[in-house]
């Protein structure tokens, strides 16, 4: 199975350059979900959305359950989904743009 | 409708995008220490400088501004070296050497790639997308 940066060092600088806490994070082309479990630890609410519907139920089932009151994900493409105007406070584009 | 564009329309004022994309050309692969060789993502970098030149675009057209960049070293780590040659081939725009493959195929120990990454923090700028 691939594991993409076990060290976390993506998130330790992202950690760095931004306080997620008390945030609405819109996770773009969350893929297996590994900046949605970093956002939804700290972030009030995270939307998260990939095109592949695969993708999202891994990220799904990756989160913990007190962590799943806090994320939304849907199936869908950067280009084409609807997103809510003006609402977040943060996006996270990882490898997805 | 452009990503960046729907994105911008979706991020609250002064909001903050973080875009972190993998730029080597030829991502190393290594095991127990040793490279056993390098994929060759060439196509790959054109993408992203595709997505450069929308970037530049948004930039221009007032969306967003760069507040930041930086480099990391972010790594992809397999039980063994099929494994990693199974998942590297099915990557976008991604060719494995005949000769990688081959170390891959007898590779039964773990197994790193290494990605060179950018990281740009962008700030929502007031402009709206035209």
């Amino acid at each position: 199975m691939q594991r993409r940066d076990e060290a976390g060092v993506e998130a330790a600088a992202i950690a760095a350059l931004v306080s997620l806490d008390g945030k609405s994070v819109l996770d773009v082309g969350c893929g297996q979900g590994r900046l949605t479990r970093f956002a939804a630890a700290r972030a009030a609410s995270v939307y998260a959305f990939d095109p592949s519907a695969e993708n999202v139920a891994a990220a799904r089932a990756s989160l913990t359950c007190e962590q799943h009151s806090r994320v939304r994900f849907v199936v869908g493409a950067a280009e084409a989904i609807d997103l809510p105007r003006e609402r977040f406070d943060l996006v996270l584009c990882g490898w997805s743009l | 409708m452009h990503a960046l564009r729907n994105i911008h329309a979706a991020l609250a004022p002064g909001g903050l995008l973080v875009d972190t994309q993998p730029l080597s050309p030829h991502p190393s692969v290594a095991a127990d220490g040793s490279e056993l060789g390098k994929l060759d993502m060439r196509e790959w970098i054109d993408t992203i400088r595709a997505v450069d030149e929308r970037v530049v675009d948004v930039m221009t057209a007032g969306l967003y501004e760069v507040r930041h960049e930086e480099r990391l070293v972010v790594s992809d780590a397999f039980d063994n070296g099929p494994e990693c040659l199974e998942t590297a081939s099915s990557w976008r725009e991604t060719r494995v050497p005949p000769a990688l493959g081959s170390w891959l195929e007898a590779t039964d120990t773990a197994v790193t790639v290494e990605q060179e990454v950018r990281l740009r923090l962008l700030r929502r700028a007031s402009s709206a997308p035209g």
